[in-house]
């Protein structure tokens, strides 16, 4: 944890890392909004429970479900660092 | 007691760069304060003789001239004290670990009879390469056990083995004193496999040392020349059937025809493969022939090619045992063909089909591998014999010490694996598991699926479940297909397994997780209550069986479970809480699995039954 800041200079520091925190989480939103389908484009606004039972669950666990009748030849090891990646961008991991 | 020493004898001829490398790897992981290090040098003309006059650590031999492979070892062991042990070690090897020596020495004084140890020799890029040899008499050829599998740690005990390969060859004094060295009626190949039958029948045994795995480069000096490979290996090759054709051949006591299904993906091709592997160990001279195919339930013709040697040698084998076992559905027993007609099979519901009891009824006798199947078909009317011959699981790809690859993050992983459909009811799992926990949690469910069902649309299936976001976090594994060697890679990437479906016929999946140290959950209904209790599992409570509503139309007519998804609930909340209570719980389950529900005590329970029935 970054310490107290006890001077005016200290603050004033604290408040430029903020504002750069702020500045990079605009840019992130920006571009997903650049991505969502457009019906999505309101999700953005809303509150956390409209969005929460709004998106279900094939946005979150389902991004990668290569749904088919395809049998694919695969190792195991390739498959489960596949997956612990999905998991970890998914976030929560 | 001191160790009884050994003398390790390394035999080289050119290609110091290859000696060099193994010299270097043996000093630095050996203890050689009871070993000694013979180096014989067949006859190099390049730097080898000067660079190894310069190794003080290293005794030398000097052949004039290449000797070749058989001679020129036992030169090396005629130059050993003869209180010593011996071990043959090829200059393409690397070694790999501390405590190598030493564990082949305690291996190969583990008991009195064995006298010949090997282990496990891994290729450079990764891949096992040898956990043993065998040699069949069909065909003289011999083949290694494990090769080109992906290395995931099995064959990890010692057992015994036909023969190993001499790249590392551990033997006991005794036997060499009994035996003698090499046979000379060999140049190379063959003498190896050799050497481990005169010493089964000067009475050692021959065992591979699961603990140790050594590097082996495959630099062979007639490999690396095809024409000079060809004339060796052919010469050597009938010189072993002169020797040993006669007592390979009367090695098996008994013989059984197997109809069954083996070159695909299905629950009975699976354990066919299985169950003829361990009738063959146990000297049982199996022929086998497809009994699906056009006309049947399952009409696809099957390729020939079963990637195994010996499945391959065995479904080249002509039929003509007295006994002949359909180990399938049991709408096709009629297709048996034997004297003494067997049908073997199970179900997954409380009864069986009227067409199965039908075709059973024609049979002399009928197995099923559990009494829940049992009860099940003399309740549906079966008139003739039934016996309870258990399926089994291979405790050399299935046990807590194959290597995982365990979710970096650490999260707590629940694994169950099933191809989707009624019966192993998939929203259950999904929606209890979405339902117990917060997707904060360091808990996952990976689900691994298959689907092969055209109707279905799995994405939709879930998404129509509903489940919450800020649930437990779901992964899915989805239509992916692996060697069934890496599967145990699998299982122990796990924390706990989960089997909450309606009905089993046996449940393999479930066994093998088991048999890996996971902890289980597993519906306390079916057949798999034969080998599921709570004291390796977590039963899962029902409310009582309903109609098995399926697809399939086996099921028609009788009943399966239904478990408790509170109860479920309840467990997954449980084990995640009380994991190193579960982990221990998982642990006496690979004990238990190991002690007695592998293969070979599958195929002892087929042996005392051919036993009793006289074929």
């Amino acid at each position: 944890m970054a310490a107290v800041p006890e001077t005016r200079r200290d603050w004033k520091a604290e408040a430029d890392e903020l504002r750069t925190v702020v500045f990079h989480l605009r840019r992130k939103l920006l571009a997903l909004a650049m991505v969502l389908p457009i019906e999505s484009l309101p999700l953005l606004e809303a509150d956390p429970e409209t969005i929460e039972s709004a998106v279900d669950l094939g946005d979150l666990h389902l991004l990668d479900f290569d749904d088919g009748l395809r049998m694919v030849e695969s190792d195991v090891a390739t498959e489960l660092r596949l997956l612990w990646a999905r998991l970890a961008v998914r976030g929560g991991a | 007691m001191s160790p009884r020493r050994v003398s390790i004898i390394v035999l080289c001829w050119n290609r110091w760069q290859l000696t060099a490398r193994c010299l270097e790897t043996l000093r630095q992981h050996t203890d050689l304060t009871d070993a000694e290090v013979l180096v014989v040098d067949n006859g190099s003309t390049d730097e080898s003789p000067q660079r190894l006059a310069a190794l003080d650590w290293v005794r030398t031999v000097r052949n004039e001239t290449n000797l070749g492979f058989v001679r020129g070892n036992n030169v090396g062991i005629e130059a050993t004290d003869s209180s010593h042990d011996v071990l043959l070690l090829n200059n393409d090897v690397e070694i790999l670990s501390d405590g190598w020596l030493d564990e082949l020495r305690r291996a190969a004084h583990e008991a009195p009879d064995i006298g010949v140890v090997g282990c496990r020799l891994q290729l450079p890029d990764g891949r096992l390469l040898h956990a043993g040899t065998f040699i069949l008499p069909d065909t003289m050829w011999g083949q290694q056990i494990g090769a080109l599998e992906a290395d995931v740690g099995q064959y990890a005990a010692n057992r015994d083995v036909q023969g190993i390969v001499f790249a590392c060859a551990y033997l006991k004094r005794e036997m060499v004193t009994a035996v003698g060295g090499l046979s000379l009626d060999y140049e190379s190949y063959f003498e190896d496999t050799d050497y481990c039958l005169r010493a089964q029948r000067a009475g050692f045994r021959t065992i591979c040392c699961g603990k140790v795995t050594i590097l082996h480069h495959e630099h062979g000096s007639t490999s690396d020349d095809p024409k000079m490979f060809e004339r060796v290996f052919s010469r050597s090759r009938a010189t072993f059937r002169k020797s040993w054709q006669a007592e390979l051949d009367s090695r098996y006591s008994r013989s059984i025809d197997w109809q069954s299904i083996l070159n695909f993906s299905t629950g009975y091709a699976m354990s066919s493969r299985e169950i003829l592997r361990a009738l063959e160990a146990a000297g049982v001279k199996a022929s086998y022939s497809y009994v699906y195919g056009k006309g049947t339930p399952f009409p696809l013709e099957e390729p020939e090619n079963s990637g195994d040697y010996l499945l391959n040698v065995i479904s080249g084998r002509k039929a003509t045992a007295a006994a002949s076992v359909v180990y399938g559905q049991g709408d096709v027993f009629i297709k048996n063909r034997g004297s003494r007609r067997i049908g073997y099979t199970m179900l997954e519901v409380d009864g069986f089909p009227a067409e199965w009891v039908r075709q059973a009824n024609q049979m002399d006798e009928i197995w099923v591998p559990t009494a829940f199947n049992r009860d099940g078909f003399l309740e549906s009317g079966l008139k003739r014999p039934i016996h309870v011959i258990p399926l089994g699981v291979d405790i050399d790809h299935f046990h807590p010490g194959i290597k995982s690859h365990p979710n970096p993050h650490g999260d707590y992983v629940f694994l169950t694996n099933f191809e989707w459909g009624e019966r192993k009811q998939p929203e259950l799992i999904l929606k209890t598991f979405n339902q117990t926990f917060r997707r904060d949690e360091p808990v996952v469910l990976v689900c691994k699926v298959i689907n092969r069902n055209g109707s279905l649309q799995i994405k939709k299936l879930i998404q129509a479940l509903h489940l919450r976001a800020s649930g437990g976090r779901i992964a899915f594994i989805f239509n992916r297909e692996f060697p069934y060697a890496q599967l145990g890679s699998l299982y122990r990437s796990a924390d706990c397994y989960v089997s909450a479906g309606r009905g089993e016929g046996w449940d393999m999946p479930l066994m093998e997780a088991m048999a890996c140290g996971l902890p289980s959950i597993a519906t306390n209904w079916g057949a798999h209550t034969e080998f599921v209790h709570a004291g390796t599992s977590y039963p899962l409570e029902t409310r009582g069986t309903i109609p098995a509503k399926a697809l399939c139309p086996y099921y028609d007519g009788f009943s399966w479970a239904d478990p408790d998804p509170e109860h479920l609930r309840f467990l997954l909340r449980y084990i995640y809480e009380n994991r190193e209570e579960a982990s221990a719980l998982g642990l006496r389950a690979a004990a238990e699995m190991a002690a007695e529900w592998t293969w070979d005590h599958a195929a002892r329970r087929i042996v005392a039954r051919l036993d009793a029935i006289g074929a």
